[in-house]
């Protein structure tokens, strides 16, 4: 431990992780851990949570890491499934009631903050170019574990349109990266 | 053969990602994407997208947290240390080749340093045992508190007297939820924390009861898992917990309203 931390591809570092190695799981930390925290806060909505599943996600990729299939996918995408559903496992099981208190207001409310809590400009300037109503989709489809029909209800739309704009979200999101 | 272009346009990519597809979709899904390269870069390029999106909200957990994962999983060190130390029993073995007295200082030599090399090997056996059994003490130890905590709280519970009042979060803290049980008999009123943040040091949360439109201070409590008795009160119509300065307020801060639940009668 302790100086830089060499780059490892995801081969590789999945490689080295699957050997139980200690250098590999600093490196996933570092690296993966200020998105993954940001994820789950935005799920539960509460630090003290979201850090007891934060743990309990990294543990969970730990444990389960030679189940990962290279050939499927990208890591993170294998790693935000596990943390979508450990967040979501422990707010339907734990505390039922805070889906009723939950309401599509906040998550609009909630996205004015976002722009407070990132640290790369560039990357906050391409999120920004999405309608705030898509990112709001963006956030309640793709990791706050809404399904097309739950987050409709929600935000009183039909169905049809939280389909089309929550594909249409990140289709945009995309070519802003990729421009 | 399929019509690619069109199974990428249809949508069923971006469902996928997030979940929304059934089994069925999710494996088609996932073999196509092995067959057609066009549809495995596609799903590529979203799930890099998601990435980006994910990492421009980061958020940094404290720094104590990485070494509590740290401590839970179990990592395959390498043995450098222990191989020099069995290196040094191989002279051992000549013991009942040579019998002349002058190898037997050899043997004598090489016994001594093979019984050092086992001394240093066992310490650091021993080393590594007791701080597992430190470790799976603390962690006891933590557990049996969790149980007296768990038993406190069914004692404390179980009179049929009791009303429960689940006071959920305001919009100042959605997630945050604590529950009230109160005694209509012997209008002792008990609280227990589900979830609050963390207060500042010079903070503290303090319980109120409405009583005709009224509140009424019923003390202040810390946020732990326990069970904690608070003042009784006879009659309320709801129970709502603010943020005050430490030792507590003799009016509610409303601006700091965290939670409130209604008594139902």
């Amino acid at each position: 431990m302790g100086g830089k931390l060499p780059k490892y591809n995801e081969g590789e570092l999945v490689e080295m992780l699957r050997r139980q190695d200690r250098q590999a799981f600093n490196y996933l930390y570092d690296n993966y851990s200020d998105a993954l925290y940001g994820i789950v806060l935005k799920v539960v909505r509460s630090e003290e949570t979201a850090q007891d599943l934060l743990q309990e996600i990294f543990v969970k990729i730990w444990k389960n890491i030679s189940q990962y299939d290279v050939g499927k996918g990208r890591l993170f995408t294998w790693m935000l499934n596990i943390a979508r559903n450990t967040s979501i496992d422990y707010l339907r099981v734990n505390r039922p009631e805070i889906q009723e208190i939950d309401s599509a207001v906040y998550w609009v409310e909630g996205n004015q903050n976002i722009y407070n809590e990132l640290d790369s400009n560039e990357l906050r300037e391409i999120v920004s170019q999405l309608k705030p109503e898509q990112q709001t989709l963006i956030e309640m489809v793709y990791w706050g574990g809404y399904t097309h029909e739950e987050a409709a209800q929600r935000l009183s739309m039909p169905l049809g349109t939280v389909k089309t704009r929550v594909r249409s979200a990140l289709r945009d999101l995309r070519k802003f990266f990729s421009s | 053969m399929i019509n690619t272009k069109e199974y990428i346009e249809s949508g069923v990519l971006e469902d996928y990602l997030s979940g929304n597809v059934s089994e069925q979709e999710r494996r088609e899904v996932e073999c196509l994407s092995k067959i057609y390269p066009e549809i495995k870069a596609e799903l590529e390029q979203l799930s890099e997208a998601v990435e980006r999106y994910a990492f421009a909200h980061s958020v940094s957990p404290p720094a104590s947290l990485k070494e509590k994962i740290m401590a839970q999983l179990e990592f395959k060190e390498e043995e450098v240390q222990e191989e020099v130390s069995t290196e040094d029993e191989t002279p051992v073995l000549p013991l009942n080749s040579r019998n002349n007295s002058f190898q037997w200082g050899w043997v004598a030599a090489a016994s001594v340093a093979a019984l050092i090399g086992s001394v240093v090997y066992f310490n650091a056996k021993v080393d590594t045992l007791s701080q597992t059994v430190a470790k799976q003490q603390t962690e006891l130890q933590q557990q049996t508190q969790q149980l007296q905590q768990q038993t406190e709280l069914v004692a404390g519970l179980s009179s049929v007297d009791n009303q429960f009042v689940t006071l959920k979060g305001v919009e100042k803290s959605p997630s945050s939820a604590v529950r009230v049980v109160w005694n209509a008999k012997t209008q002792e009123v008990q609280l227990n924390v589900l979830s609050l943040p963390t207060p500042a040091s010079d903070k503290q949360y303090q319980l109120w009861a409405l009583v005709g439109g009224k509140p009424v201070d019923l003390g202040v409590f810390d946020v732990t898992g326990s069970l904690q008795k608070m003042k009784a009160i006879p009659q309320a119509d709801a129970f709502a917990v603010t943020l005050e300065r430490k030792g507590g307020n003799p009016v509610p801060t409303l601006s700091e309203l965290y939670v409130m639940g209604k008594v139902t009668s």
